[in-house]
């Protein structure tokens, strides 16, 4: 099978991103650039937020691991793994949108 | 008739606040597995430190190297919310555990009932102080306390700062902020938004009279009674194994 060598090329970019409300959302992320669609590589969740279990936060960050950055894929995994849980300082939108933004440049 | 709730009332002294990271951890164990009382707790602590919250980054809100260099502890704790430098010598802190019966509904509304507490005790002290949601308490609109809580098991954890004296240029000497060019700017704001009981009494209370005033107004809010009591032996023995396995450890304290 004949690959192209440009399909070879493995970039991955790291970004920082956040929204500001009433407590700082970060986000920090490797982003898998190989293919069309960007990929989620490594993805760390910090801020003053309160998130109840707080352990909640290291869950979303395993499972947002291979999520391509496409507002679909995101929601399911934002939903699924914000369903049981209380954030206070940050909406699951304000997530979305900041996951989002590492998509740009 | 509703249930009275009856606290412990503990007084707790330790070198560092890891310490008493552990305590809080231990006594809401032994509360949630009913082997303890519900309880109350004021914390003394011997170092000056900086807390960060559950989900911060160490590396993005504390500068290391001002600690270094004042011999500032670095702590995480449990709870979530915002890094804060706390001084031994202008701090009363408290930690109280209860049952989530006793403070049903929401978490903000859990906030406000535990919130309460502050609120009537700093009345005792002939002071105007307001609950304001989230979690923080005001007086003539500016912030003298902050507080935190966690859920385990049907159980309420939380622990907050009462400011007695405040240094904020101190506070800001080990804290990152977000843009360094406007620390100056960022540092005058929160001058006008933070004060202590120092300032709006005129004196600088005593720690005892400002604890006395507490256990008065946790009594009055949560309709509790408030007696003086020892830890048991299941929480000595779980503080010593979670100082050492976890507050006491880089793995956690530097985690994020």
């Amino acid at each position: 099978m004949k690959i192209a060598l440009k399909s070879l090329k493995v970039v991955v970019v790291k970004k920082t991103v956040e929204v500001k409300k009433d407590k700082l959302l970060r986000i920090t992320a490797e982003i898998h650039k190989d293919k069309n669609q960007p990929l989620i590589q490594d993805v760390r969740i910090t801020g003053d937020f309160f998130a109840h279990p707080e352990t909640v936060i290291e869950e979303l960050e395993a499972r947002l691991k291979g999520i391509a950055l496409q507002e679909q894929a995101l929601r399911v995994v934002i939903n699924n793994c914000l369903k049981n849980a209380t954030i206070i300082g940050f909406s699951s939108q304000d997530l979305l949108d900041c996951l989002l933004k590492l998509k740009g440049s | 008739m509703a249930k009275q709730l009856e606290l412990r009332f503990i007084k707790t002294v330790t070198e560092s606040y890891k310490e008493q990271m552990a305590i809080d951890e231990a006594n809401m164990l032994a509360v949630a597995q009913g082997i303890a009382k519900p309880s109350l707790r004021i914390c003394y602590f011997k170092k000056p430190s900086v807390a960060i919250g559950y989900s911060q980054s160490v590396e993005e809100e504390v500068n290391l190297k001002a600690c270094n260099a004042l011999g500032v502890e670095i702590f995480r704790r449990m709870t979530g919310g915002g890094a804060v430098f706390k001084d031994p010598e202008k701090e009363l802190n408290y930690s109280i555990i209860i049952p989530e019966e006793f403070a049903p509904g929401t978490i903000i509304d859990s906030y406000e009932k535990l919130c309460a507490g502050i609120v009537l005790g700093l009345k005792h002290l002939g002071l105007n102080a307001e609950f304001k949601p989230v979690n923080d308490i005001i007086i003539n609109g500016k912030k003298v306390s902050g507080n935190a809580q966690t859920r385990f098991k049907g159980v309420i954890l939380q622990h907050g700062t009462l400011l007695i004296d405040v240094d904020v240029d101190k506070m800001f000497s080990v804290l990152k902020v977000s843009d360094e060019k406007i620390r100056d700017k960022m540092i005058a704001n929160v001058k006008q938004r933070v004060t202590s009981l120092k300032h709006e009494l005129g004196f600088k209370p005593s720690f005892e009279a400002v604890e006395q005033c507490l256990i008065k107004g946790f009594e009055q809010a949560l309709n509790a009674k408030i007696v003086p009591e020892e830890l048991t032996s299941f929480e000595k023995q779980k503080i010593i194994e979670l100082y050492n396995n976890k507050y006491n450890t880089d793995d956690w304290n530097f985690k994020r």
